[in-house]
């Protein structure tokens, strides 16, 4: 009897593939894959340079000057730009709005910074910039040894390259969230040429039907992840975790895009709903990028257990136990949308 | 005029009815919101620590940083070792601890080394006085690309727009029966392109409106959202009229991502004589003329140049796939 079941799964699923390879979805995505990874390769750099540009101006007498200049200079700042006067800096900083000015001086009564900000900088911003003066000059005192101990808890942890840290956002879209718009695409299309009017005389149950569908977009979405890592990270990452991750939450999309669509019944309905649905869900790759930034509501977002997890399996001792625990979530969670999915099409799919 | 209104009409009947227009409309404002209450929390602060409930540099680290409390060493060590980079400060027998997990950036580590020598310090005295100034520019740079992006994305909102109402005709077989009455294609076209023209006109000046962009050169605005507008009638046509059902529509529109983003990391990162390299794209264009007017050090030559540029290109798409449209439409 089971095996009955999954044979004509099988056919369905043979047939909507032929389908596809027939349709220019297929092949857009193959596109898609393709120039991001040259675009990734040729265009953009391995690091960014993200450092902060500093904008000095010596307000000091002749005496004073080769001894700040060397001050200033000797603090990891990032970059720095000597300017003449006020007036210079100020043009230098109206030019940069992201920079940061200082005027450095020294008279008989000591050293004196000023910070010239933008304006945008929060109170808390500019007192752990005025703290962070205070302690570098601290540090620097002759005798100091006030340095705070540091333990590692895993010291075989490590970092992406900023080229590699974008891929998680395009896995997450192209392979977790694209399937929202996509099966929607797919039952709307069949219900508009009259096929669902054929499944409803054939002997093949609506689930059948439905997973089906889902598994083109698992075989479209393996296809092109693989492609993408392999051809970006080659043979660091874990391709055991990224075939499982990304059925995981190619199901999710897939599944999410069906229960959503079950409330619609024309594509164009449907379309607006899902659109707004996969540009709320990346609001999470704000904490993507911004790590420090992780508020409660971000953390709930389902788009955030995927970013990382595609960054952890990334990683050549990245946290496995974390991506495993998030597959088994989202396979649940791909489950129960799929049973109520296949409920509410059951009583609208052949309306 | 007439014709083209009574097409216009029945697109916003249609388009109410499917919802496509409400959601369409709303979606720029809604992000523009989220944005909003966002980019404050984000630029607050460029650290995160957790500490135990009796650390004594509790109120000091609030100061500077966002600060989480916890109760024991096992649940500073597990928030540690989160996804996120959360540095733990422990205080035991005297001495303070920094608890990392090994994956953070140097930099950030660096920063709270530095502010540990202060705030475990402050009582010694500091050869130094700290003063503040600013230049009075309210508008972080977090605000000013959020901005950018979203009024960029809401030009692809409009093509949407066109795109599946054209597909959505084509599937319903409805543009045959307005190729039997007497619109001309022009009439077509323009009343077609309409509302993909007029959705990120709304869609931009709503979200300029609710971000606080303040003290811009409307003028200036008012004609780069004009030019900006009519990319959404490239998208929206030249992938309208090549797709006949929905699945390809809509990954041919995630297509489009692809130029938008490209266009405004490659400004923002390319060296300035690499940017010829994007001189192809219409967002490129549209990304300077909006980053100079947010930044208010725009001129009218530089609006106008990029503006041109833009319905330049436009024209030029368009005059390409005339053949593509005409036969689209059919």
């Amino acid at each position: 009897m089971a095996e009955k079941t999954f044979q004509k799964l099988w056919i369905t699923f043979l047939k909507d593939l032929k389908l596809s390879f027939n349709g220019i979805y297929f092949y857009i995505e193959v596109g898609m894959a393709v120039i991001f990874t040259l675009v990734m390769v040729f265009v953009v750099p391995e690091n960014f340079d993200s450092s902060q540009t500093f904008h000095v101006v010596l307000d000091a007498e002749p005496a004073y000057q080769s001894f700040l200049r060397n001050l200033f200079e000797s603090e990891d700042l990032g970059q720095i730009q000597f300017h003449d006067d006020r007036h210079a800096l100020h043009q230098a900083m109206e030019a940069d709005r992201s920079s940061v000015g200082v005027v450095l001086s020294m008279d008989a009564q000591g050293l004196q910074y000023n910070l010239v900000l933008q304006g945008y900088e929060s109170p808390r911003m500019r007192t752990l910039l005025k703290t962070l003066i205070e302690g570098e000059l601290l540090s620097q005192t002759p005798g100091w040894s006030g340095t705070t101990d540091t333990r590692v808890l895993e010291p075989d942890s490590e970092r992406l390259t900023d080229r590699a840290h974008v891929l998680p956002i395009y896995l997450t879209v192209n392979v977790g969230l694209m399937g929202l718009f996509i099966i929607a695409a797919y039952i709307f299309l069949d219900k508009d040429e009259g096929v669902i009017k054929a499944f409803a005389v054939a002997p093949v149950h609506i689930w059948q039907y439905l997973a089906s569908k889902l598994c083109i977009m698992l075989i479209i979405g393996l296809g092109s992840s693989l492609l993408v890592v392999f051809a970006l990270v080659g043979r660091q990452a874990h391709y055991g975790l990224l075939l499982g991750a990304t059925v995981a939450f190619n199901l999710f999309g897939s599944t999410l895009g069906l229960f959503i669509a079950s409330f619609f019944d024309t594509m164009v309905k449907a379309m607006g709903a899902l659109y707004l649905a996969v540009m709320v869900l990346m609001i999470a790759s704000v904490s993507y990028f911004m790590p420090s930034f992780n508020p409660l509501w971000i953390r709930i977002f389902p788009s955030y257990p995927m970013l990382f997890s595609f960054r952890e399996l990334l990683l050549s001792n990245g946290n496995a136990w974390y991506v495993l625990q998030n597959i088994g979530f989202f396979l649940i969670l791909s489950g129960v949308l799929f049973g109520l999915s296949v409920h509410r099409f059951k009583r609208s799919i052949t309306v | 005029m007439k014709r083209i209104a009574a097409i216009v009409g029945r697109d916003i009947r249609s388009g109410i009815r499917d919802w496509l227009i409400v959601y369409l409309s709303i979606a720029p404002f809604i992000i523009a919101l989220i944005l909003r209450s966002l980019i404050p929390g984000v630029g607050d602060s460029l650290l995160s620590v957790v500490v135990l409930d009796q650390n004594p540099l509790v109120s000091s680290l609030e100061q500077v940083a966002r600060v989480e409390l916890v109760s024991d060493l096992e649940s500073l060590e597990q928030r540690v070792l989160r996804m996120d980079d959360v540095f733990g400060i422990v205080y035991t027998r005297g001495a303070y601890e920094l608890v990392v997990q090994g994956n953070e950036s140097e930099h950030s580590l660096g920063m709270l080394e530095t502010l540990m020598a202060r705030l475990t310090n402050p009582s010694s005295s500091v050869p130094v006085d700290i003063q503040f100034s600013d230049l009075g520019w309210e508008m972080s740079p977090l605000k000013l690309y959020g901005g950018i992006m979203l009024m960029l994305f809401t030009t692809v909102f409009g093509g949407m727009f066109i795109v599946l109402n054209l597909v959505d005709e084509k599937m319903h077989k409805t543009l045959r029966a307005l190729n039997v009455s007497p619109l001309s294609r022009v009439e077509l076209v323009i009343g077609k392109g309409m509302l993909g023209f007029l959705l990120p006109l709304v869609g931009c000046l709503g979200a300029a409106w609710i971000m606080g962009f303040s003290g811009i050169h409307l003028g200036m605005f008012f004609v780069t959202l004009l030019s900006i507008a009519t990319i959404s009638i490239i998208i929206g046509f030249s992938i309208g009229v090549m797709n006949d059902e929905p699945i390809s529509a809509v990954a041919s529109m995630k297509m489009v991502m692809l130029p938008v983003l490209l266009s405004v990391f490659g400004a923002m990162y390319l060296a300035d004589n690499w940017h010829w390299v994007l001189f192809w794209s219409p967002f490129y264009w549209a990304y300077l003329s909006m980053n100079g007017i947010l930044l208010q050090q725009a001129d009218w030559f530089l609006v106008l140049r990029n503006s041109g540029f833009i319905l330049g290109l436009t024209v030029l798409v368009f005059m390409g796939l005339r053949k593509k449209i005409v036969n689209g439409l059919e």
